[in-house]
């Protein structure tokens, strides 16, 4: 009797164990890739590559990300990989910020979007992390609503339309949030056990959240 | 349930390369960057298709929830555009 009460309560602790050791894995990796690619977005401002460079650098972290890691994540090279990835990244927007920074009030953009985007993902993950709720029923709705996303950006690649850009920009921002709430929620429920997996999610969350409010704030500037 | 596809990074979007491809003479660079998305579309099909037709379902409280919760991100990047205003 004692081994058939004892044994799921420790299967359930084990579990419980199971999923902090995910979530305080990710969420250290993701401070150390966010501040990797902090690092790096400040060396690329400073040498000012050619724009080939980071547009290169920007296509092949999404090619690393969507066609190496995927071999790599169950291993510890997967945490390079993500390094690597997430350092070309935050290389490529080095350009961009440049450009803001030209701005009258460049600083007071960048500076803003960067702690909006800074509160967001902790007011969320907070709120999650806390509540325990399970988001995943989300799952669906933000697919489609990713998918809605990257038909009106592939227009609006050939179409020149200041409002669809920034009508993208916007759902960007709610759509990215709901990914927060859904990735967050998955880890702490069990849903994801990977944390190189789950690191890279997050990131990607806050990368787009940061590069969708900082064309926002950037837009609805007087500059 | 299969697992949620990680590459939804859209940073191929108008709004960040426009200005360097206008400068620099890379229009042929949103070619690369509209196939690139074409790619993450089509890998991500199967995977919406199934979170669709087999994902858990919400009620009309959980749902509500999630409303508030965006509307609370709409309001704050609402206070944010009225400080870069200022």
């Amino acid at each position: 009797m004692s081994t058939q009460f004892t044994s799921p309560v420790a299967r359930s602790e084990s579990g419980v164990l199971a999923q902090h050791k995910v979530l305080r894995q990710t969420y250290t990796l993701l401070a150390m890739t966010l501040l990797f690619s902090g690092v790096m977005a400040v060396v690329s401002m400073a040498i000012a590559p050619p724009p080939m460079v980071s547009m290169v650098s920007s296509i092949g972290a999404i090619v690393i990300l969507m066609f190496v890691l995927p071999k790599f994540e169950e291993q510890a090279a997967g945490i390079g990989i993500v390094f690597l990835a997430t350092g070309m990244l935050g290389f490529g927007l080095g350009p961009l910020l440049n450009a803001y920074m030209s701005f009258a009030d460049g600083p007071k953009i960048i500076s803003t979007a960067l702690g909006g985007t800074g509160a967001i993902f902790l007011g969320l993950s907070a709120y999650v992390l806390t509540t325990k709720k399970d988001f995943s029923f989300m799952g669906g709705f933000l697919m489609v609503g990713l998918m809605v996303l990257f038909g009106a950006i592939i227009l609006s690649l050939f179409v020149n339309m200041p409002a669809l850009s920034l009508a993208i920009s916007g759902a960007m921002v709610m759509l990215m949030s709901g990914f927060i709430l859904f990735d967050t929620s998955r880890i702490i429920n069990g849903g994801e056990t990977n944390y190189i997996r789950a690191t890279v999610s997050l990131f990607i969350n806050i990368f787009n959240l940061f590069t969708s409010l900082l064309h926002l704030l950037g837009f609805m500037s007087d500059d | 349930m299969r697992p949620v596809p990680i590459p939804i990074l859209l940073i191929g979007r108008d709004s960040l390369i426009e200005p360097m491809t206008q400068e620099h003479d890379m229009e042929w660079m949103k070619f690369v960057w509209a196939a690139l998305l074409g790619v993450m579309l089509w890998r991500m099909w199967p995977v919406a298709k199934e979170w669709l037709e087999n994902g858990p379902r919400g009620s009309q409280k959980e749902w509500l929830n999630v409303s508030m919760l965006i509307g609370g991100v709409v309001l704050f990047i609402a206070l944010l555009i009225a400080f870069v205003q200022s």
